[in-house]
């Protein structure tokens, strides 16, 4: 089930010469994929952000001998998987209490990387997010994600109302255009599955 | 589709989407609903991208450049990239590779900090175990402080001279009435006319400090109930994060600059408290062995002197040991 199949393809060959640049491409390409994945296993981003680093680090220092026939994204993501895993054990050794970490357990040995489709999906978002012009997105992010009103937005940026909402207008037109037809795929994936 | 978009103000439906709707809009929104069978649709699109944007929302603030700059340091600082140059492929891709950690190690050579330049006419000024002064495109200069970030645009706008501060920095800002010049820290915003002042807001820190040397600073609280303080030379501005309060206090600690000028005074104060400021500003760890010389009082001043300097007259004030091990010094009693 390849939701998105040219990601696939173009990531497939990378590891096999993987130089400073390519190395960098890919970082930038799975980060921040890589840290929501972490985030729904250890507990804050922080963690979630270092173990995404380790990951990084340690893909560099073994490239020669990573299986390039094998994906690239799923190398990314069983590490990251592991890595948390490593994480929440380690944390039960010196945490007394030990069920704050009874609910991330279960759901780190549940919820494996079988389903690669929703950690594609969030970065298609994410990189939708980032194609908006830097104005654009600064305004849709308050509005979004900081809760702020139109007017506060103005203030804040010492622009019009009238500019906010035509920044806001032109980012969801935007993302609309940039996201449905992922959007669709997903929902008739999950529909069929359901069935 | 490409019909019912136009027969709706487009704005309306960004409207809806972010609460922004009054009464009469949400009415003039149910009437164009009921007008087509493929507007519900169209909206239900809509909804769902707005929707399916909550999903990404704890990493849509993530600075990715600045995220690379700090996998490319730890890489350095490790010795990651040393062990690159020696790996065994000979592929071209290796050379060019060599070309790049040269040239990158030629670079934290000359700077501990880092510079990084993406697509969008930003810069990011990156500092690693030193503090780094620049030069911003107005004039401005700023001091980083340890691993500090700023990202500012290459060229001003014409209207605000914005930039992004994670860390502390000490700011000599150029006078410029139209143009105000303004920081963006994670919870609060500053803003000045032509002054210095110092920023203290390492996202670690359970606080963000403003203390101002000249001139008058604005500080501008984020969230759902904006708040600013105005401060004056001797203000201190303290954002707390746990409640969220943004007050002035005239309590500047003496210190409060010696990660940039490496000047102390100490009035009466603990070694323990001394070594801890220590080994901030000199980066390097202080151990000090025993209960009673942690407590053991000291009253000095240091004028950007080495660390040895200082250690030296510590060592001839308190009549303590000092030793060397591993990177750490280590304070005993003399027996």
């Amino acid at each position: 089930m390849a939701v998105i199949p040219a990601m696939a393809a173009k990531e497939k060959n990378i590891v096999s010469n993987l130089d400073q640049r390519a190395f960098e491409q890919l970082f930038r390409s799975f980060f921040p994929s890589l840290v929501l994945f972490a985030q729904k296993f250890v507990p804050d981003q922080d963690t979630a952000k270092e173990i995404a680093h380790n990951v990084f680090i340690n893909l560099w220092e073994k490239r020669e001998k990573v299986d390039s026939s094998s994906s690239l994204k799923s190398y990314l993501f069983t590490s990251v998987h592991n890595r948390c895993l490593n994480y929440i054990r380690d944390q039960k050794k010196f945490d007394k209490d030990e069920t704050r970490f009874q609910r991330l357990d279960s759901a780190a040995f549940s919820d494996g990387v079988d389903h690669l489709e929703e950690q594609e999906l969030e970065q298609k978002i994410y990189d939708a997010l980032q194609s908006l012009p830097e104005k654009c997105r600064q305004i849709f992010m308050l509005n979004r994600f900081e809760g702020l009103k139109y007017a506060e937005i103005a203030e804040k940026l010492g622009i019009s109302v009238k500019t906010v909402e035509t920044q806001m207008s032109k980012a969801l037109k935007i993302l609309k255009e940039k996201l449905i037809e992922y959007l669709t795929i997903i929902i008739l994936f999950i529909l069929t599955h359901l069935n | 589709m490409e019909k019912s978009d136009k027969n709706i103000d487009f704005e309306l439906i960004t409207r809806h989407l972010s609460g922004e709707t009054n009464h009469s809009e949400e009415q003039e929104l149910k009437q164009w609903l009921e007008k087509d069978p493929d507007n519900p649709k169209l909206l239900e699109e809509y909804r769902s991208v707005w929707d399916k944007l909550g999903r990404i929302e704890s990493v849509a603030g993530l600075d990715l450049d600045a995220e690379w700059k700090v996998l490319e340091s730890r890489m350095v600082e490790s010795g990651k990239l040393r062990t690159m140059q020696a790996g065994r492929t000979r592929s071209a891709g290796f050379y060019i590779g060599r070309i790049a950690v040269a040239a990158m190690l030629a670079l934290i050579l000359t700077f501990s900090g880092i510079y990084i330049a993406n697509r969008t006419g930003y810069r990011t000024l990156a500092t690693l175990h030193q503090p780094e002064e620049l030069v911003l495109p107005d004039g401005s200069t700023v001091t980083l402080n340890n691993y500090s970030s700023l990202k500012y645009p290459r060229k001003f706008a014409a209207e605000v001279r914005s930039m992004k501060l994670e860390g502390e920095g000490f700011f000599e800002v150029e006078g410029d009435p139209d143009r105000p010049f303004v920081i963006n820290t994670q919870d609060v915003d500053i803003k000045v006319l032509g002054t210095s002042f110092n920023v203290n807001a390492y996202k670690e820190n359970a606080a963000v400090e403003v203390i101002v040397k000249t001139g008058e600073v604005a500080v501008t609280r984020h969230g759902e109930v904006p708040r600013t303080i105005i401060l004056k030379p001797g203000n201190k501005g303290v954002y707390k994060k746990t409640d969220q309060s943004l007050e002035i206090t005239h309590e500047i600690d003496k210190n409060y600059l010696s990660w940039k000028t490496r000047s102390f005074v100490f009035e009466d104060q603990a070694l323990i408290d001394v070594s801890e400021q220590l080994s901030k500003v000199y980066q390097t760890e202080i151990i000090i062995d025993s209960d009673s010389l942690k407590a053991a009082r000291i009253t000095t001043t240091f004028n950007d002197q080495s660390l040895d300097a200082i250690l030296n007259v510590l060592s001839a004030t308190l009549d303590l040991e000092v030793r060397r091990s591993n990177g750490q010094i280590i304070l005993s009693e003399t027996n």
